[in-house]
C-alpha cells in the first residue's frame, strides 16, 4: 500500500515535469540564460579609454573598413570625450539612436582633422556606431558597439 | 531571470536599438578617389550611350548610383569594384495616363528576360518571390536570394515593368555580400527559444505567428513577431541571441515566407551559456 502511494506520488511529480518540459519549460530556461548572457556580458569588462580630469577620453581610429576599438564601454554618468581620427579616406561617425547634442552626424572627418565629441553618458544601453560617409566598397561593414553600463 | 534586470534592459533596448547601417546615402562625395569617380561615371555613360557629366552620386547597399540631370529620374547603379552595371532607372519610360495593355503574366515574362541577362552564378541563387503594383501603374517583380530554404532579408533582384509598352523602367541586382559557402545558415538555438527570449527582452507577449529564419549578410537571424502596444518584429542574431533590431523588418522577404525549420546546431558558446558558464 505504502509502495503504491509512493509510486503515485512520484508519478504526480514526474508527469507535470515532463509536460512542462514538452510545453516549453526547457525553452524558457534556455531563453533566460540567453537573455542573461546578452544583458550582462559587458558588466565585468574594463571601461575603454583613460580617465583624465574626470573625463573618459577615448581615441578611435576610423579606416577602411573598420573602427579601432570596435567595442567601447563607458559607465553611466561619466563625461565622455571621443576623438575620432580618419586614417585613410574621409569617414563619418554616428552612434545610431544615441543623440549627442549639437553634433551633426553628416560631419565629414577629414585626414588630419580629428573629430572631438564630448557628452555625458546619461543613458544605459547598447548602440551600434557606424561610418556615415561613403568610404568605399565595404562601408557597410564599418561598425562598432558602444555600451553605457 | 531577475525581473529588475529585464525591465532595465527592456528600457535600454527601446531607447537604443536601431539596426542597419544606412542602406542609402544621398549625394555622396567620391572625389577622394578619382579612379572610382571616373570609373563609375564612364560605366554609366557607356551604358546609357550618354556623354554628359552626372549630377551626383547616391550610395545604396554598397553600390553607387550615378544620377543624371533630368526632370524624371535617370540613373545607373554601378558596382564600385569592377564598375559593372548592376541597376538602372529611367522614369521617363513610364507611360503615364495611358491604358495598361500588358497582363501581369506578360510583364513577368518581360522581367524574366532581364533576369536571364544576369550571370548564371548570381541568377542560380535567386527564386521568384512576388510582385508589387506601384502607384504609377508599373509592376515590380522580385526574386530573392536563398540558401536552401532560407531567404535573405536584404539581397534580391527586382525589375519594374510599365504596363503600356512593356518597357523595363527599373531593375536592380542587389549586392550579394558573402558567397554562400562563407555563410552560417544553422541557428544555434531553436525558434521556441527565440520566441521566449524576444518576449523576455521586450517584456511582451507572443503573437500567433511563429518566428521566421532569414539571413543577413553572413549569419542567420530569427525574426520574431511580438505583441507590445502593437505587433513589432525583434531580430535576434541566431548565433548568440543578441537583438540586432526591433520594429519593422529591415528589408524584404518573399510573399508568404515563413521558413523556420532549419536544423539547430548549438555552438560551444550557446552550450556554455546553457550550461551556466557565463
Amino acid at each position: 500500500m505504502f509502495e503504491k502511494i509512493k509510486g503515485v506520488t512520484l508519478l504526480m511529480l514526474l508527469v507535470p515535469m515532463f509536460l512542462f518540459g514538452c510545453s516549453g519549460g526547457g525553452d524558457v530556461v534556455k531563453a533566460e540564460k540567453l537573455v542573461g548572457y546578452n544583458t550582462e556580458r559587458f558588466a565585468d569588462m574594463e571601461a575603454t579609454g583613460e580617465l583624465i580630469n574626470g573625463v573618459r577620453v577615448i581615441e578611435i581610429s576610423a579606416f577602411q573598413f573598420d573602427f579601432a576599438p570596435e567595442l567601447i564601454i563607458v559607465n553611466k554618468g561619466e563625461k565622455v570625450k571621443l576623438i575620432v581620427t580618419a586614417e585613410d579616406v574621409p569617414h563619418g561617425f554616428e552612434i545610431e539612436g544615441f543623440d549627442i547634442p549639437g553634433y551633426d552626424i553628416n560631419t565629414k572627418i577629414r585626414l588630419g582633422m580629428p573629430l572631438e565629441l564630448e557628452f555625458v553618458a546619461d543613458e544605459k544601453g547598447v548602440w551600434e556606431f557606424i561610418c556615415t560617409i561613403f568610404c568605399g566598397f565595404g562601408h557597410s561593414d564599418m561598425t562598432g558597439t558602444f555600451v553605457i553600463r | 531571470m531577475k525581473r529588475g534586470v529585464l525591465l532595465v534592459f527592456f528600457t535600454l533596448i527601446m531607447a537604443s536599438l536601431s539596426y542597419g547601417h544606412g542602406f542609402v546615402l544621398y549625394d555622396v562625395d567620391v572625389d577622394y578617389d578619382k579612379p572610382l569617380e571616373e570609373g563609375i561615371t564612364q560605366a554609366a555613360q557607356e551604358f546609357l550611350g550618354l556623354y554628359e557629366e552626372p549630377k551626383g552620386f547616391d550610395y545604396f547597399n554598397e553600390m553607387l548610383i550615378v544620377k543624371f540631370d533630368r526632370q524624371l529620374e535617370l540613373s545607373v547603379a554601378i558596382h564600385p569594384l569592377d564598375f559593372s552595371v548592376v541597376g538602372f532607372r529611367d522614369d521617363s519610360l513610364v507611360q503615364r495616363g495611358k491604358k495598361a495593355v500588358k497582363s501581369e503574366a506578360e510583364m513577368k515574362k518581360i522581367a524574366e528576360g532581364q533576369l536571364e541577362k544576369l550571370p548564371s552564378s548570381y541568377r542560380s541563387q535567386l527564386r521568384y518571390g512576388g510582385v508589387t503594383k506601384l502607384y504609377q501603374g508599373t509592376s515590380q517583380f522580385f526574386w530573392y536570394r536563398y540558401i536552401g530554404e532560407i531567404a535573405f532579408l536584404q539581397e534580391r533582384f527586382e525589375v519594374e515593368v510599365d504596363p503600356v509598352k512593356g518597357e523595363i523602367v527599373y531593375w536592380m541586382a542587389h549586392n550579394f555580400f558573402y558567397p554562400a559557402e562563407a555563410i552560417t545558415v544553422n541557428p544555434a538555438f531553436s525558434k521556441e527559444v527565440a520566441q521566449e527570449a524576444a518576449n523576455m527582452y521586450m517584456n511582451a507577449e507572443s503573437t500567433d505567428e511563429e518566428p521566421m529564419l532569414t539571413i543577413i549578410k553572413n549569419y542567420p537571424v530569427w525574426l520574431v513577431k511580438i505583441k507590445k502596444l502593437y505587433p513589432l518584429f525583434v531580430g535576434l542574431d541566431a548565433t548568440d541571441g543578441r537583438i540586432i533590431f526591433t520594429g519593422g523588418l529591415k528589408g524584404e522577404l518573399p510573399e508568404d515566407y515563413s521558413y523556420n525549420s532549419a536544423e539547430v546546431v548549438e555552438t560551444s558558446l550557446i552550450q556554455d551559456i546553457y550550461g551556466g558558464e557565463y
